[in-house]
Protein backbone atom coordinates (compact mmCIF):
# COMPACT_ATOMS: atom_id res chain seq x y z
CA UNK A 1 0.00 0.00 0.00
CA UNK A 2 1.34 3.42 -0.91
CA UNK A 3 1.48 6.00 1.85
CA UNK A 4 -0.34 8.95 0.37
CA UNK A 5 -0.70 11.05 3.51
CA UNK A 6 2.46 12.79 4.71
CA UNK A 7 3.52 11.64 8.17
CA UNK A 8 3.46 15.09 9.83
CA UNK A 9 -0.26 15.28 9.08
CA UNK A 10 -0.74 12.05 11.02
CA UNK A 11 1.09 13.47 14.03
CA UNK A 12 -1.00 16.63 13.97
CA UNK A 13 -4.24 14.67 13.63
CA UNK A 14 -3.26 12.39 16.54
CA UNK A 15 -2.43 15.36 18.77
CA UNK A 16 -5.66 17.17 17.93
CA UNK A 17 -7.70 14.00 18.45
CA UNK A 18 -6.11 13.26 21.83
CA UNK A 19 -6.60 16.85 22.98
CA UNK A 20 -10.24 16.77 21.97
CA UNK A 21 -10.89 13.42 23.69
CA UNK A 22 -9.14 14.42 26.92
CA UNK A 23 -10.95 17.76 27.14
CA UNK A 24 -14.35 16.14 26.41
CA UNK A 25 -13.77 13.42 29.02
CA UNK A 26 -13.27 16.06 31.70
CA UNK A 27 -9.73 14.97 32.48
CA UNK A 28 -8.42 18.46 31.69
CA UNK A 29 -9.14 21.67 33.62
CA UNK A 30 -11.55 24.24 32.17
CA UNK A 31 -8.57 26.41 31.12
CA UNK A 32 -7.85 23.90 28.37
CA UNK A 33 -10.90 23.76 26.10
CA UNK A 34 -11.58 21.08 23.46
CA UNK A 35 -9.97 21.58 20.06
CA UNK A 36 -13.35 21.82 18.40
CA UNK A 37 -14.27 24.85 20.54
CA UNK A 38 -11.04 26.62 19.58
CA UNK A 39 -11.73 25.84 15.93
CA UNK A 40 -15.26 27.11 16.34
CA UNK A 41 -14.04 30.39 17.82
CA UNK A 42 -11.54 30.81 15.00
CA UNK A 43 -14.25 30.11 12.43
CA UNK A 44 -16.63 32.75 13.78
CA UNK A 45 -13.93 35.35 14.48
CA UNK A 46 -11.73 35.07 11.42
CA UNK A 47 -13.90 37.66 9.69
CA UNK A 48 -13.89 40.18 12.56
CA UNK A 49 -12.04 43.46 12.35
CA UNK A 50 -10.69 43.25 15.90
CA UNK A 51 -8.67 40.11 15.27
CA UNK A 52 -7.13 41.35 12.02
CA UNK A 53 -6.42 44.68 13.65
CA UNK A 54 -4.36 42.88 16.29
CA UNK A 55 -2.60 40.79 13.64
CA UNK A 56 -1.69 43.87 11.61
CA UNK A 57 -0.43 45.68 14.72
CA UNK A 58 1.83 42.77 15.60
CA UNK A 59 3.02 42.43 12.00
CA UNK A 60 3.85 46.13 11.92
CA UNK A 61 5.89 45.81 15.11
CA UNK A 62 7.59 42.77 13.64
CA UNK A 63 8.39 44.39 10.29
CA UNK A 64 9.74 47.68 11.61
CA UNK A 65 11.78 45.95 14.32
CA UNK A 66 13.18 43.44 11.83
CA UNK A 67 14.25 46.12 9.36
CA UNK A 68 15.89 48.13 12.14
CA UNK A 69 17.62 45.18 13.79
CA UNK A 70 18.76 43.63 10.51
CA UNK A 71 20.13 46.92 9.17
CA UNK A 72 22.08 47.76 12.31
CA UNK A 73 23.20 44.15 12.82
CA UNK A 74 24.46 43.80 9.24
CA UNK A 75 26.33 47.10 9.29
CA UNK A 76 27.96 46.51 12.68
CA UNK A 77 28.77 42.88 11.86
CA UNK A 78 30.36 43.85 8.53
CA UNK A 79 32.35 46.64 10.17
CA UNK A 80 33.60 44.30 12.89
CA UNK A 81 34.62 41.67 10.36
CA UNK A 82 36.45 44.03 8.04
CA UNK A 83 38.00 46.62 10.39
CA UNK A 84 40.11 45.04 13.17
CA UNK A 85 39.91 48.15 15.36
CA UNK A 86 36.11 48.11 15.30
CA UNK A 87 36.18 44.46 16.26
CA UNK A 88 38.51 45.16 19.20
CA UNK A 89 36.32 48.05 20.32
CA UNK A 90 32.99 46.25 20.16
CA UNK A 91 33.64 42.56 20.78
CA UNK A 92 33.51 42.77 24.59
CA UNK A 93 30.38 44.90 24.56
CA UNK A 94 28.64 42.58 22.13
CA UNK A 95 29.56 39.50 24.15
CA UNK A 96 28.21 41.18 27.31
CA UNK A 97 24.87 42.41 25.98
CA UNK A 98 24.08 39.54 23.61
CA UNK A 99 23.03 36.93 26.21
CA UNK A 100 20.81 39.37 28.15
CA UNK A 101 17.14 38.67 27.41
CA UNK A 102 15.57 41.87 26.10
CA UNK A 103 12.59 41.57 28.45
CA UNK A 104 14.76 42.88 31.32
CA UNK A 105 14.79 46.30 29.68
CA UNK A 106 10.99 46.42 29.49
CA UNK A 107 10.25 48.00 32.93
CA UNK A 108 12.69 50.84 32.30
CA UNK A 109 11.43 51.36 28.77
CA UNK A 110 7.82 51.48 30.01
CA UNK A 111 8.80 54.09 32.58
CA UNK A 112 10.70 56.12 30.02
CA UNK A 113 8.35 55.89 27.04
CA UNK A 114 5.08 54.47 28.35
CA UNK A 115 3.14 51.52 26.89
CA UNK A 116 3.69 52.52 23.27
CA UNK A 117 4.43 50.56 20.07
CA UNK A 118 7.88 52.19 20.05
CA UNK A 119 8.82 50.17 23.13
CA UNK A 120 7.84 46.89 21.47
CA UNK A 121 9.64 47.81 18.26
CA UNK A 122 12.82 48.91 20.01
CA UNK A 123 13.15 45.78 22.13
CA UNK A 124 12.25 43.43 19.28
CA UNK A 125 14.83 45.21 17.12
CA UNK A 126 17.52 44.64 19.75
CA UNK A 127 16.59 40.94 19.77
CA UNK A 128 16.82 40.80 15.95
CA UNK A 129 20.17 42.56 15.94
CA UNK A 130 22.29 39.85 17.57
CA UNK A 131 21.77 36.91 15.20
CA UNK A 132 22.15 39.25 12.22
CA UNK A 133 25.34 40.76 13.60
CA UNK A 134 26.94 37.38 14.26
CA UNK A 135 25.92 35.87 10.93
CA UNK A 136 27.29 38.86 9.00
CA UNK A 137 30.49 38.73 11.03
CA UNK A 138 31.02 35.05 10.23
CA UNK A 139 29.96 35.55 6.62
CA UNK A 140 32.44 38.32 5.88
CA UNK A 141 35.23 36.40 7.62
CA UNK A 142 34.41 33.36 5.54
CA UNK A 143 34.76 35.04 2.14
CA UNK A 144 37.07 32.83 0.10
CA UNK A 145 40.56 34.36 -0.20
CA UNK A 146 40.88 33.05 -3.77
CA UNK A 147 37.66 34.83 -4.74
CA UNK A 148 38.94 37.98 -3.05
CA UNK A 149 42.27 37.74 -4.90
CA UNK A 150 40.44 37.19 -8.18
CA UNK A 151 38.47 40.40 -7.68
CA UNK A 152 41.65 42.33 -6.93
CA UNK A 153 43.67 40.91 -9.83
CA UNK A 154 40.95 41.86 -12.28
CA UNK A 155 40.85 45.38 -10.94
CA UNK A 156 37.29 45.50 -9.57
CA UNK A 157 36.55 48.73 -7.75
CA UNK A 158 35.48 48.71 -4.10
CA UNK A 159 31.75 49.14 -4.89
CA UNK A 160 32.00 46.39 -7.52
CA UNK A 161 33.70 44.07 -5.06
CA UNK A 162 31.00 44.77 -2.49
CA UNK A 163 28.18 44.10 -4.94
CA UNK A 164 29.64 41.20 -6.94
CA UNK A 165 31.84 39.41 -4.43
CA UNK A 166 31.15 40.36 -0.82
CA UNK A 167 27.36 40.49 -0.97
CA UNK A 168 26.84 37.15 -2.80
CA UNK A 169 29.51 35.49 -0.64
CA UNK A 170 27.80 36.39 2.62
CA UNK A 171 24.26 35.86 1.33
CA UNK A 172 23.91 32.31 2.76
CA UNK A 173 24.86 33.65 6.20
CA UNK A 174 22.57 36.65 5.81
CA UNK A 175 19.59 34.43 5.06
CA UNK A 176 20.27 32.23 8.07
CA UNK A 177 20.49 35.39 10.18
CA UNK A 178 17.26 36.71 8.65
CA UNK A 179 15.30 33.55 9.39
CA UNK A 180 16.51 33.42 13.00
CA UNK A 181 15.98 37.17 13.46
CA UNK A 182 12.46 37.02 11.98
CA UNK A 183 11.38 34.27 14.38
CA UNK A 184 12.92 35.94 17.42
CA UNK A 185 11.43 39.32 16.49
CA UNK A 186 7.93 37.88 16.28
CA UNK A 187 8.35 36.08 19.62
CA UNK A 188 9.67 39.18 21.35
CA UNK A 189 7.06 41.48 19.79
CA UNK A 190 4.19 39.28 21.02
CA UNK A 191 5.78 38.86 24.44
CA UNK A 192 6.33 42.61 24.88
CA UNK A 193 2.75 43.36 23.79
CA UNK A 194 1.56 40.81 26.31
CA UNK A 195 3.61 42.03 29.27
CA UNK A 196 3.63 45.72 28.43
CA UNK A 197 -0.04 45.93 27.41
CA UNK A 198 0.70 47.37 23.98
CA UNK A 199 -2.01 46.78 21.35
CA UNK A 200 -1.36 43.66 19.26
CA UNK A 201 -1.77 39.88 19.38
CA UNK A 202 0.05 39.64 22.71
CA UNK A 203 -2.22 42.11 24.39
CA UNK A 204 -5.32 40.51 22.86
CA UNK A 205 -4.15 37.19 24.25
CA UNK A 206 -3.70 38.66 27.75
CA UNK A 207 -7.14 40.26 27.65
CA UNK A 208 -8.91 37.04 26.64
CA UNK A 209 -7.02 34.98 29.22
CA UNK A 210 -7.71 37.32 32.12
CA UNK A 211 -11.41 37.36 31.22
CA UNK A 212 -11.65 33.58 31.12
CA UNK A 213 -12.28 33.39 27.36
CA UNK A 214 -10.21 30.26 26.93
CA UNK A 215 -11.26 29.22 23.44
CA UNK A 216 -10.42 32.74 22.25
CA UNK A 217 -7.05 32.64 24.05
CA UNK A 218 -6.07 29.45 22.25
CA UNK A 219 -7.44 30.81 19.01
CA UNK A 220 -4.97 33.69 19.24
CA UNK A 221 -2.17 31.27 20.08
CA UNK A 222 -3.00 29.28 16.95
CA UNK A 223 -2.89 32.45 14.87
CA UNK A 224 0.46 33.45 16.36
CA UNK A 225 1.81 29.99 15.51
CA UNK A 226 0.51 30.14 11.94
CA UNK A 227 2.01 33.59 11.54
CA UNK A 228 5.42 32.25 12.56
CA UNK A 229 5.17 29.33 10.15
CA UNK A 230 4.04 31.59 7.29
CA UNK A 231 6.84 34.11 7.81
CA UNK A 232 9.43 31.35 7.99
CA UNK A 233 8.08 29.84 4.77
CA UNK A 234 8.34 33.21 3.02
CA UNK A 235 11.99 33.57 4.01
CA UNK A 236 12.81 30.01 3.00
CA UNK A 237 11.27 30.67 -0.40
CA UNK A 238 13.26 33.87 -0.83
CA UNK A 239 16.40 32.04 0.22
CA UNK A 240 15.88 29.25 -2.29
CA UNK A 241 15.41 31.80 -5.04
CA UNK A 242 18.38 33.97 -4.14
CA UNK A 243 20.74 31.05 -3.50
CA UNK A 244 19.96 28.88 -6.53
CA UNK A 245 23.71 28.79 -7.17
CA UNK A 246 24.63 27.66 -3.66
CA UNK A 247 25.68 24.00 -3.18
CA UNK A 248 22.81 23.42 -0.73
CA UNK A 249 20.18 24.57 -3.25
CA UNK A 250 21.56 23.39 -6.59
CA UNK A 251 19.12 21.32 -8.56
CA UNK A 252 21.24 20.26 -11.51
CA UNK A 253 24.87 19.34 -11.84
CA UNK A 254 27.32 18.46 -14.57
CA UNK B 1 58.92 43.51 -20.17
CA UNK B 2 58.41 41.93 -16.74
CA UNK B 3 61.52 42.17 -14.61
CA UNK B 4 61.97 40.63 -11.21
CA UNK B 5 65.15 41.51 -9.39
CA UNK B 6 66.33 40.15 -6.07
CA UNK B 7 62.79 39.45 -4.96
CA UNK B 8 62.66 38.36 -1.34
CA UNK B 9 59.57 37.58 0.72
CA UNK B 10 59.36 36.77 4.41
CA UNK B 11 56.06 36.13 6.19
CA UNK B 12 55.70 37.16 9.82
CA UNK B 13 58.49 38.54 11.96
CA UNK B 14 60.82 37.56 14.78
CA UNK B 15 60.81 33.88 15.75
CA UNK B 16 57.69 33.31 13.66
CA UNK B 17 59.28 34.59 10.47
CA UNK B 18 59.17 32.23 7.51
CA UNK B 19 61.32 33.07 4.53
CA UNK B 20 59.37 31.87 1.49
CA UNK B 21 61.59 33.41 -1.16
CA UNK B 22 65.24 34.28 -0.67
CA UNK B 23 66.40 35.69 -3.96
CA UNK B 24 64.62 35.57 -7.31
CA UNK B 25 65.78 37.35 -10.40
CA UNK B 26 64.23 36.76 -13.78
CA UNK B 27 62.92 38.56 -16.82
CA UNK B 28 60.08 37.68 -19.13
CA UNK B 29 60.20 39.17 -22.61
CA UNK B 30 57.24 40.13 -24.73
CA UNK B 31 55.59 37.14 -26.40
CA UNK B 32 57.65 34.63 -24.45
CA UNK B 33 56.28 31.49 -22.82
CA UNK B 34 58.12 31.04 -19.54
CA UNK B 35 57.48 28.14 -17.19
CA UNK B 36 58.62 28.17 -13.60
CA UNK B 37 59.13 24.78 -12.01
CA UNK B 38 60.05 23.94 -8.48
CA UNK B 39 59.31 21.32 -5.86
CA UNK B 40 56.09 21.50 -3.85
CA UNK B 41 56.19 24.23 -1.25
CA UNK B 42 58.84 26.16 -3.16
CA UNK B 43 57.13 29.49 -2.67
CA UNK B 44 55.85 29.43 -6.24
CA UNK B 45 52.44 30.80 -5.34
CA UNK B 46 54.00 33.47 -3.16
CA UNK B 47 56.14 34.51 -6.11
CA UNK B 48 53.14 34.72 -8.45
CA UNK B 49 51.25 36.79 -5.91
CA UNK B 50 54.18 39.22 -5.85
CA UNK B 51 54.24 39.27 -9.67
CA UNK B 52 50.56 40.12 -10.04
CA UNK B 53 50.67 42.79 -7.37
CA UNK B 54 48.65 40.97 -4.71
CA UNK B 55 51.61 40.79 -2.34
CA UNK B 56 54.25 43.37 -1.60
CA UNK B 57 57.77 41.85 -1.67
CA UNK B 58 59.81 42.19 1.53
CA UNK B 59 62.67 43.43 -0.61
CA UNK B 60 63.61 43.53 -4.27
CA UNK B 61 61.49 44.88 -7.10
CA UNK B 62 59.01 43.78 -9.72
CA UNK B 63 58.78 46.12 -12.68
CA UNK B 64 56.47 45.94 -15.64
CA UNK B 65 57.57 47.85 -18.76
CA UNK B 66 59.96 49.75 -16.53
CA UNK B 67 57.35 50.77 -13.97
CA UNK B 68 57.50 49.26 -10.45
CA UNK B 69 54.35 47.37 -9.47
CA UNK B 70 52.07 48.99 -6.96
CA UNK B 71 48.99 46.80 -6.67
CA UNK B 72 47.51 44.62 -9.43
CA UNK B 73 48.29 46.18 -12.84
CA UNK B 74 45.77 46.15 -15.66
CA UNK B 75 48.33 44.55 -18.00
CA UNK B 76 48.31 41.28 -16.04
CA UNK B 77 45.56 38.68 -15.77
CA UNK B 78 45.69 35.53 -13.66
CA UNK B 79 44.38 32.01 -13.94
CA UNK B 80 44.28 30.38 -10.53
CA UNK B 81 44.74 26.71 -9.77
CA UNK B 82 41.48 26.46 -7.88
CA UNK B 83 38.93 27.34 -10.55
CA UNK B 84 35.99 26.38 -8.35
CA UNK B 85 36.91 29.14 -5.91
CA UNK B 86 38.15 31.64 -8.47
CA UNK B 87 35.00 31.55 -10.61
CA UNK B 88 31.97 33.14 -8.97
CA UNK B 89 29.29 30.45 -8.57
CA UNK B 90 26.55 33.09 -8.42
CA UNK B 91 27.30 34.33 -11.95
CA UNK B 92 26.82 32.56 -15.26
CA UNK B 93 29.83 31.68 -17.39
CA UNK B 94 29.19 34.77 -19.54
CA UNK B 95 28.98 37.05 -16.51
CA UNK B 96 32.15 35.54 -15.04
CA UNK B 97 34.12 36.10 -18.23
CA UNK B 98 32.74 39.62 -18.60
CA UNK B 99 33.28 40.52 -14.95
CA UNK B 100 36.57 42.39 -15.38
CA UNK B 101 35.44 44.23 -18.52
CA UNK B 102 33.10 46.73 -16.89
CA UNK B 103 35.87 49.18 -16.08
CA UNK B 104 37.46 48.92 -19.51
CA UNK B 105 34.73 49.03 -22.08
CA UNK B 106 31.75 51.27 -21.73
CA UNK B 107 29.55 49.76 -24.40
CA UNK B 108 27.67 46.64 -23.41
CA UNK B 109 27.74 45.42 -27.01
CA UNK B 110 31.51 45.74 -27.06
CA UNK B 111 31.77 43.77 -23.82
CA UNK B 112 29.44 41.06 -25.11
CA UNK B 113 31.53 40.73 -28.28
CA UNK B 114 34.72 40.35 -26.29
CA UNK B 115 33.17 37.74 -24.04
CA UNK B 116 31.94 35.83 -27.09
CA UNK B 117 35.39 35.93 -28.66
CA UNK B 118 37.05 34.70 -25.47
CA UNK B 119 34.53 31.88 -25.05
CA UNK B 120 35.04 30.89 -28.67
CA UNK B 121 38.80 30.78 -28.15
CA UNK B 122 38.37 28.14 -25.44
CA UNK B 123 35.59 26.29 -27.28
CA UNK B 124 32.76 27.11 -24.89
CA UNK B 125 30.57 29.23 -27.15
CA UNK B 126 27.36 27.40 -26.29
CA UNK B 127 27.95 27.36 -22.52
CA UNK B 128 27.71 31.08 -21.79
CA UNK B 129 24.35 30.78 -20.08
CA UNK B 130 25.38 27.96 -17.75
CA UNK B 131 26.73 28.29 -14.25
CA UNK B 132 30.36 27.24 -13.66
CA UNK B 133 29.32 24.45 -11.28
CA UNK B 134 27.23 22.89 -14.03
CA UNK B 135 30.43 22.26 -16.01
CA UNK B 136 33.24 19.72 -15.62
CA UNK B 137 36.54 20.72 -13.99
CA UNK B 138 38.34 21.09 -17.30
CA UNK B 139 35.56 23.26 -18.71
CA UNK B 140 35.60 25.45 -15.61
CA UNK B 141 39.31 26.03 -16.03
CA UNK B 142 38.64 26.95 -19.68
CA UNK B 143 36.16 29.54 -18.41
CA UNK B 144 38.88 30.94 -16.14
CA UNK B 145 41.27 31.06 -19.12
CA UNK B 146 38.60 32.82 -21.20
CA UNK B 147 38.17 35.38 -18.42
CA UNK B 148 41.91 36.01 -18.45
CA UNK B 149 41.88 36.40 -22.25
CA UNK B 150 38.85 38.69 -22.30
CA UNK B 151 40.77 41.04 -20.03
CA UNK B 152 43.21 41.39 -22.98
CA UNK B 153 46.33 41.35 -20.80
CA UNK B 154 49.92 41.68 -21.95
CA UNK B 155 50.84 38.86 -19.59
CA UNK B 156 48.77 35.91 -18.50
CA UNK B 157 49.94 34.40 -15.21
CA UNK B 158 48.89 30.79 -14.67
CA UNK B 159 49.31 29.28 -11.22
CA UNK B 160 49.41 25.47 -11.57
CA UNK B 161 46.34 25.81 -13.79
CA UNK B 162 46.04 22.14 -14.68
CA UNK B 163 46.88 20.57 -11.33
CA UNK B 164 43.26 19.81 -10.45
CA UNK B 165 42.14 18.04 -13.63
CA UNK B 166 42.63 14.52 -14.95
CA UNK B 167 45.52 13.59 -17.24
CA UNK B 168 43.61 13.62 -20.54
CA UNK B 169 41.98 16.98 -19.77
CA UNK B 170 45.35 18.26 -18.73
CA UNK B 171 46.88 17.43 -22.11
CA UNK B 172 43.93 19.05 -23.88
CA UNK B 173 44.26 22.22 -21.80
CA UNK B 174 48.02 22.38 -22.44
CA UNK B 175 47.36 22.32 -26.17
CA UNK B 176 44.57 24.87 -25.76
CA UNK B 177 46.98 27.24 -24.02
CA UNK B 178 49.57 26.79 -26.78
CA UNK B 179 46.94 27.51 -29.45
CA UNK B 180 45.68 30.57 -27.59
CA UNK B 181 49.19 31.84 -27.31
CA UNK B 182 49.78 31.37 -31.05
CA UNK B 183 46.51 33.15 -31.85
CA UNK B 184 46.88 36.09 -29.47
CA UNK B 185 50.62 36.43 -28.95
CA UNK B 186 50.02 37.04 -25.25
CA UNK B 187 53.02 36.57 -22.97
CA UNK B 188 52.61 33.53 -20.75
CA UNK B 189 54.11 32.86 -17.35
CA UNK B 190 53.07 29.47 -16.03
CA UNK B 191 53.99 27.95 -12.70
CA UNK B 192 53.93 24.18 -12.36
CA UNK B 193 55.55 21.36 -10.45
CA UNK B 194 55.27 19.09 -13.49
CA UNK B 195 58.55 18.98 -15.40
CA UNK B 196 57.09 17.41 -18.55
CA UNK B 197 54.47 20.11 -18.69
CA UNK B 198 57.05 22.87 -18.27
CA UNK B 199 59.34 21.53 -21.01
CA UNK B 200 56.43 20.82 -23.35
CA UNK B 201 54.97 24.30 -23.11
CA UNK B 202 57.84 26.69 -22.56
CA UNK B 203 60.37 28.68 -24.52
CA UNK B 204 62.33 28.87 -21.30
CA UNK B 205 62.09 26.96 -18.02
CA UNK B 206 63.14 28.70 -14.82
CA UNK B 207 63.98 26.18 -12.10
CA UNK B 208 63.34 27.21 -8.52
CA UNK B 209 64.76 25.59 -5.41
CA UNK B 210 62.81 24.46 -2.35
CA UNK B 211 62.00 27.08 0.28
CA UNK B 212 63.57 29.56 0.81
CA UNK B 213 63.54 29.80 -2.97
CA UNK B 214 66.29 30.91 -5.26
CA UNK B 215 66.56 30.52 -9.04
CA UNK B 216 68.71 27.44 -9.60
CA UNK B 217 69.07 27.84 -13.32
CA UNK B 218 67.27 28.65 -16.54
CA UNK B 219 66.90 26.09 -19.33
CA UNK B 220 66.28 27.27 -22.88
CA UNK B 221 63.81 24.97 -24.60
CA UNK B 222 64.80 24.70 -28.27
CA UNK B 223 62.10 22.24 -29.26
CA UNK B 224 60.39 22.99 -32.57
CA UNK B 225 56.91 24.49 -32.68
CA UNK B 226 54.07 23.73 -33.12
CA UNK B 227 54.38 21.16 -30.41
CA UNK B 228 52.50 17.93 -30.27
CA UNK B 229 51.69 15.74 -27.29
CA UNK B 230 53.00 12.63 -29.07
CA UNK B 231 55.74 13.65 -31.47
CA UNK B 232 57.32 16.41 -29.38
CA UNK B 233 57.51 14.17 -26.34
CA UNK B 234 59.16 11.44 -28.45
CA UNK B 235 62.06 13.68 -29.46
CA UNK B 236 65.41 12.77 -27.88
CA UNK B 237 65.87 16.48 -27.19
CA UNK B 238 62.69 16.47 -25.07
CA UNK B 239 64.14 13.70 -22.89
CA UNK B 240 67.44 15.57 -22.60
CA UNK B 241 65.80 18.82 -21.52
CA UNK B 242 63.53 16.96 -19.13
CA UNK B 243 66.55 15.22 -17.55
CA UNK B 244 68.38 18.54 -17.31
CA UNK B 245 65.50 20.16 -15.38
CA UNK B 246 64.98 17.10 -13.20
CA UNK B 247 68.68 17.03 -12.25
CA UNK B 248 68.52 20.69 -11.26
CA UNK B 249 65.47 20.13 -9.08
CA UNK B 250 66.90 17.10 -7.31
CA UNK B 251 70.26 18.68 -6.62
CA UNK B 252 70.36 20.04 -3.05
CA UNK B 253 70.28 23.82 -3.00
CA UNK B 254 73.67 25.34 -2.16
CA UNK B 255 72.17 27.69 0.41
CA UNK B 256 70.90 24.73 2.39
CA UNK B 257 72.21 25.01 5.92
CA UNK B 258 69.99 22.63 7.85
CA UNK B 259 71.82 20.75 10.65
CA UNK B 260 71.55 17.36 8.95
CA UNK B 261 72.97 18.69 5.70
CA UNK B 262 76.15 16.65 5.89
CA UNK B 263 74.48 13.41 6.76
CA UNK B 264 72.17 13.87 3.74
CA UNK B 265 75.14 14.19 1.44
CA UNK B 266 76.72 11.18 3.10
CA UNK B 267 73.64 9.09 2.36
CA UNK B 268 73.72 9.98 -1.30
CA UNK B 269 77.29 8.82 -1.61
Amino acid sequence: MRLTMPLPVLTTAALLGTGEALARSGALPAEIPPVSEIAGWLWTNLATVDLWMAVSQTLTHWAVALVLGVTVGTLVGAAMASVPVVNELLLGTVEFFRPIPVVVYLPIMLLLLGARPAVVILLAAVAALWPMLLQTLYGVRDIDPVTRDTARVFGLTTPQRLAWVTAPSILPYVFTGLRIASTITLLVAIAMELIGAVAGLGNTLATYASNGLYAATYGVIVIAGLLGVALNAVFERLERRALRWHPSHRTQNA
Amino acid sequence: MLTVSNLQKTYGSGDQAVEAIRDLTLTVDKGEFVCIVGPSGAGKSTMLKCLCGLLQPSSGTVTLNGVPLNGPPKEIASVFQDYSRSLMPWFTVRRNVGLPLRNRHRSAADRAARVATALEAVGLTSFGGRYPWQLSGGMQQRVAIARGLAYAPEILLLDEPFASVDAQTRADLEDLILRVRDDTGVTMLLVTHDIDEAVYLADRVVVMSARPSVVLDTVEVDLPRPRDQVTTKQLPRFAELRAQVLTLIRRPAHHDSTPDHHSKIGERR
